[in-house]
């Protein structure tokens, strides 16, 4: 016990880490309502500020700090609000936390563009420390600790006490509370909202600044970011230990953190799975534990709900529900001429590097769809699909090197495999809704990368997993080309199978959950049972997917971990979303953006071009913000519109009254015509959520 | 309407038609092209690519091949380059740390730039490895990965073949030299980082000397060592060997600091042998040792005309001077020696084969040799290397014999830590016209 203490208090700066981000987000959240995952990136761009005018321009650090973090701060506080966060008002938690991962995925590739190169980290903010120059250490008994580490526990609890007394002392930390209710409420009191609501971001962004330059410094290098974000989510426990809410138990809960870490050192056995994989992931299972069983969390998983969200428009329906008959047919004649051509066109007239490129399109599509499923239908957002791939693709290529198991039967397997972690990690999930949830397949997609993916009969570490590429009878897809058509097979049989899904029993159950959960109790539907089934769904999908991208690396090129990092599970959820969760057609013009947009930047024009797609991907998330239907329904429905008006009243002239009676007829053999009963669509699936009249036709049911 | 065929049926003919397909399948063969042997060579020209991590979590300690690369291509180009033709570096691709990007980067570089070789690779992961293998393109790059033995026509700046994990008498000597028993080694959870762990407590296990810890738990990147720190102090460590990056092991010295372990436990770091580490961090570098990695002389002027030829074209061209430049600079030279031995007929297959005859491969006195009709697959008979230790905040050489500065070992398998005489001629390979290069015995710590 003694030792275990003596490790544990070794622990303490490192847990007040832990604990300055975790008070960022829960400052924040507390503020704004938006679970931050941005913060991270926010401190990055003032920890790369920093470097630049210190190391660079070599000016004294005093000024470097009052660039990147009293004036770099509070201007992209500023920004964010006056740019994004204005205009989500009334969104769920969940819209606004995938806002957020779209800011984490976007805004470190601007800095990284306009300031390439490798920069190792910045020099430590503290007095009388620099290059050369190691900080003093004081010692307490046997509790000893450095200037810098001082420092950050020194400013960790300041800055307690600053925003404690912020929020009980004044006027603006009682309406900052209040407007994260309901601003609409608070304006109806004469309080100007957005103008509380901005000086809530410009504070926290303060924060994320302040914890960039000081943690900064502890970084191998700059060239990173995503250590920031790393660190944040590990920071997520902390901060789960103070509900969300509480700031000194956010504080307690960093420090405990820390110090428990370091206490296991002292009785894990050294190089055991305990030490090598537990360790690291320690903070990512008390995430999961305070989630699930923590009374100051369980407090809070049911959302506050605004009271006024009744005001809400309704989201847009689909495309396909305001297409005239005329244009219907059209669809139906064009849309398979143009699939055949372009597949001819793949096979016959591309070269081989863009043959791969549509084979990734139509690979990663298939884990979109696994995406489309779980969101688009349940309006769950889960935050791990890409660690169920990466289940799917190991187990492919496990089962075909040790087992000579051929492709398709391995391809199979995987998706068994990725249905039945779903389903373990939708047991304990499914206690959990909205923001919960999406944090808890979070910290499950971290402990894959940490547990799973290493070990040498899953993902087999660094050195991968070699996924061969199928033969069958004759037929062998190990070329680039026969690859992509046996690609756009599995993208199709796939694709039925979430059509035939969404149109039978389990789709017509969650879409009535998605409206109301009560409402949909009292006519028999079982929630969880839906849920645990579409969760399973989801994973199988995303586990065949996984299997089929696999592949697609050349064989025996491996396949290995880094694949289905926890960071490109955020960047496809949040590309899905911008084309469209609730459409097949959304997933696969993702996964086909995702392939060829990729391969442009980072092959075709090289060089720091190849920082956009992670720019594009992120502040597409723009559009979401204002169309969350999906860019591509949107402009489909535009373009419809354009296009139907056209044919009807120039071509075949038809008389105004028709027209505007076929355009208001959905196509009642396509499910997607059905609206959804939900007030955006990654909603959070809310009671709250916004009826939207259903068009009363015979038989829609 | 009546259904002409059952729903049931239906469902039959389709899983029967599944069943039919999946009890067909294999898995297919691997087949890939690249194209003809000489692509990329015109009477003018040869078209050279290269691949490194660029961006990402390491890319300081990778993407500086390409300068190197470019700056001895300069050099040979100015002398009017190979047989008449301009050695040029078309494309130089980011993988951006990425075993898939480095794959499809790979490939854009053979089928879509069409180069003749691909000259400075580096990278975490060289997923491309098997792939390049199989294509039969020259590739050259830095060996940090197991994948360079993959295929005849892939060329580390060391030879392509690495152990980490087999015993070695190179860390046994150097604790044996300073009185040492008791040692510590402390890795990364990163599998080459571990493999590093274990191949030093493999060493010490075989020649002598007491792993009193050995911990491969730590997570890249941001890490706290204080429990480490606490556990060296317990088992009374002597020495602790890491295989870490420099920022871990600056973080262990400043943790050493901490807990006034500094002076008391000797630290070898497997690399941060740079001077742009030492200038930022030489007061938790001192008294530290290193080796030169890729068996190579020292980073002084004085040692051979190749050393020096690197260090002067380095500065010119304001690259950093250490171990990924260097990889870089023996890739270009392995290249343009290759393409030199076989005059105007300039072939992919004639280049592997021109190289992999050559058995005392030196880089005009920067190595200590590689005999690449072995190093693909093994190391050489004998292995040598060079120690160094900071002291007084300056890299020193220690151990070596005047301007010889290697310790030389039996290899590859060695049953002794007692050095053997070096492999070359000295009075040939050393440069003796030049004023002698610092050299020093070891400073032992606390002093």
């Amino acid at each position: 016990m003694t030792n275990f203490l003596q490790f544990s208090i070794q622990g303490i700066p490192y847990g007040c880490v832990f604990a300055l981000i975790a008070i960022g987000l829960v400052l924040i959240y507390k503020t704004s309502g938006v679970f931050n995952l941005a913060f991270g990136a926010q401190a990055y761009v003032s920890a790369a500020l920093f470097y630049i005018t210190v190391e660079q321009l070599h000016w004294s650090k005093l000024a470097g700090f009052a660039l990147s973090v009293l004036v770099a701060g509070p201007v992209i506080g500023l920004i964010l609000d006056q740019g994004i966060f204005r205009h989500m008002v009334g969104s769920s938690i969940t819209v606004k936390l995938v806002a957020s991962i779209g800011l984490l995925i976007g805004i470190p590739p601007i800095v990284q563009f306009f300031w390439p190169g490798n920069h190792q980290a910045p020099p430590s903010l503290t007095p009388g420390v620099g290059p050369g120059r190691t900080p003093p250490v004081y010692h307490f008994g046997s509790f000893h600790v450095d200037r810098s580490e001082l420092m950050i526990m020194v400013v960790t609890v300041l800055v307690v006490l600053a925003v404690g007394a912020l929020f009980r002392y004044t006027s603006i930390g009682l309406k900052m509370r209040a407007v994260v209710e309901s601003p609409r409420m608070v304006e109806l009191s004469g309080i100007n909202a957005q103008r509380v609501s901005t000086f809530a971001w410009i504070l926290s962004s303060l924060l994320a600044a302040l914890a960039g330059v000081l943690l900064a410094p502890g970084q191998s290098s700059l060239n990173d970011p995503n250590n920031f974000t790393y660190l944040l989510v590990a920071a997520m426990a902390a901060a789960a230990f103070g509900g969300l809410y509480s700031l000194p138990l956010t504080l307690l809960g960093g420090v405990l953190l820390g110090m428990t870490q370091q206490g296991l050192t002292s009785f894990l056995p050294l190089n055991s799975v305990f030490s090598v994989e537990f360790r690291p992931s320690y903070p990512f299972i008390v995430l999961v534990l305070l989630l699930l069983f923590w009374p100051p969390v369980r407090k809070r998983t049911k959302q506050v709900v605004d009271p006024l969200a009744g005001c809400d428009p309704p989201v847009r329906g689909l495309a396909s529900a305001i297409q005239g008959q005329t244009m219907r047919r059209l669809n139906r004649t064009s849309n398979p001429i143009m699939l055949t051509a372009f597949v001819l066109v793949g096979l016959f007239a591309l070269p081989s590097q863009w043959i791969n490129v549509f084979s990734l399109g139509a690979t990663v599509s298939v884990i979109f769809l696994s995406i489309t499923v779980l969101t688009g239908m349940s309006g769950q957002v889960s935050l791990c699909q890409l660690s169920f791939a990466g289940l799917g693709a190991f187990t492919a290529g496990q089962l075909a090197q040790h087992f000579n198991v051929p492709f398709i039967w391995g391809m199979l397997a995987g998706g068994v495999i990725g249905a039945a972690a779903g389903a373990l990690v939708a047991i304990p999930a499914l206690r959990l809704d909205g923001l919960y949830l999406s944090l808890a397949t979070l910290a499950f997609a971290v402990m894959a990368d940490n547990i799973l993916f290493p070990l040498s009969w899953i993902g087999n570490g660094e050195n991968g997993v070699s996924i061969p590429r199928p033969q069958i009878g004759p037929i062998n897809f190990g070329s680039d080309r026969a690859y992509f058509v046996l690609s756009l097979i599995v993208l199709g049989i796939c694709s039925g199978v979430v059509i035939l899904v969404r149109r039978g029993t389990v789709g017509r159950f969650l879409a009535a959950l998605r409206g109301s959960e009560v409402a949909a109790a009292t006519i028999g539907i079982n929630p969880v049972r839906s849920k645990f089934i579409v969760f399973a769904l989801s994973a199988g999908l995303a586990g065949i997917g996984g299997a089929m991208y696999g592949a697609n690396t050349i064989p025996p090129s491996p396949t290995t971990a880094i694949n289905f990092f926890y960071l490109y599970s955020l960047i496809f959820v949040v590309l899905v979303l911008q084309t469209g969760s609730r459409t097949v057609e959304g997933a696969i013009n993702a996964g086909v953006s995702f392939a060829l947009i990729t391969y442009i930047f980072g092959s075709v024009l090289q060089g720091r071009w190849g920082q956009l797609p992670a720019f594009l991907f992120g502040f597409g998330i723009l559009g979401y913000v204002k169309h969350p239907e999906g860019i591509l329904e949107f402009q489909k429905a535009r373009s419809l519109r354009v296009i139907s008006g056209f044919i009807d009243r120039r071509i075949l002239r038809k008389p105004p009254e028709q027209i505007e009676q076929e355009a208001e007829r959905p196509d009642l053999g396509d499910p997607d015509a059905v609206p959804l009963l939900q007030s955006s669509a990654a909603g959070s699936g809310s009671p709250s959520a916004t009826s939207v009249p259903r068009p009363v036709q015979g038989g829609d049911t | 309407m009546t259904r002409l065929v059952p729903r049931s049926a239906k469902i039959l003919a389709i899983a029967a038609v599944f069943s039919l397909v999946v009890a067909a399948c294999s898995n297919a063969s691997n087949s890939t092209s690249a194209g003809s042997q000489t692509e990329g060579v015109t009477s003018s020209e040869i078209d050279v690519g290269g691949i490194a991590a660029a961006t990402g979590p390491l890319a300081n300690q990778y993407s500086p091949i390409f300068g190197a690369v470019q700056a001895y291509f300069d050099m040979v180009n100015a002398e009017g380059g190979v047989d008449g033709r301009k050695l040029k570096y078309v494309a130089q691709l980011d993988d951006q740390s990425l075993p898939s990007l480095d794959v499809s980067q790979a490939r854009a570089l053979v089928e879509q730039d069409h180069v003749f070789a691909i000259v400075g690779v580096a990278t975490p992961i060289f997923a491309a490895g098997t792939y390049l293998g199989q294509t039969g393109v020259p590739t050259f790059g830095w060996n940090v990965n197991p994948e360079w033995s993959d295929g005849p026509n892939l060329f580390g700046e060391k030879g392509s073949y690495l152990n980490f994990t087999g015993a070695s008498p190179y860390l046994p000597y150097l604790a044996k030299r300073l009185g040492l028993s008791k040692i510590g080694t402390i890795a990364y959870t990163v599998q080459q980082s571990a493999q590093c762990a274990t191949g030093a407590s493999n060493s010490f296990a075989k020649f002598g000397g007491q792993m009193v810890l050995k911990d491969t738990s730590l997570p890249f990147g941001f890490t706290d060592i204080s429990g480490d720190v606490t556990k060296l102090k317990d088992s009374g460590a002597q020495m602790v060997t890491t295989c870490m990056d420099p920022t871990g092991n600056t973080t262990l010295s400043k943790g050493l600091q901490e807990a006034g372990l500094f002076n008391k436990i000797v630290q070898y770091w497997p690399n941060g042998y740079d001077q742009a580490t030492l200038n930022q961090y030489a007061p938790l570098m001192e008294g530290a040792y290193f080796g030169t990695a890729a068996g190579n002389v020292p980073y002084e002027h004085g040692y051979t005309k190749g050393m020096d030829q690197y260090l002067d074209t380095m500065a010119a061209h304001n690259l950093t001077i250490g171990d990924v430049t260097l990889a870089g600079w023996i890739n270009a030279d392995l290249f343009v020696n290759g393409l030199r031995k076989l005059g105007h007929n300039v072939t992919r297959q004639g280049l592997i084969d021109a190289i992999n005859k050559m058995t005392d491969y030196t880089a005009n006195g920067i190595l200590s040799g590689i005999n690449w009709t072995v190093q693909h697959n093994h190391l050489n008979t004998i292995d040598c290397n060079a120690y160094i230790q900071v002291q007084h905040g300056r890299f020193v050489s220690v151990f070596g014999q005047g301007r010889n500065p290697f310790v030389c070992f039996q290899a590859p398998v060695a049953s002794t830590t007692n050095p053997v005489p070096f492999p070359g001629n000295p009075a040939t390979f050393f440069n003796s016209t030049a004023p002698p290069p610092p050299s020093a015995p070891p400073v032992p710590p606390g002093t």
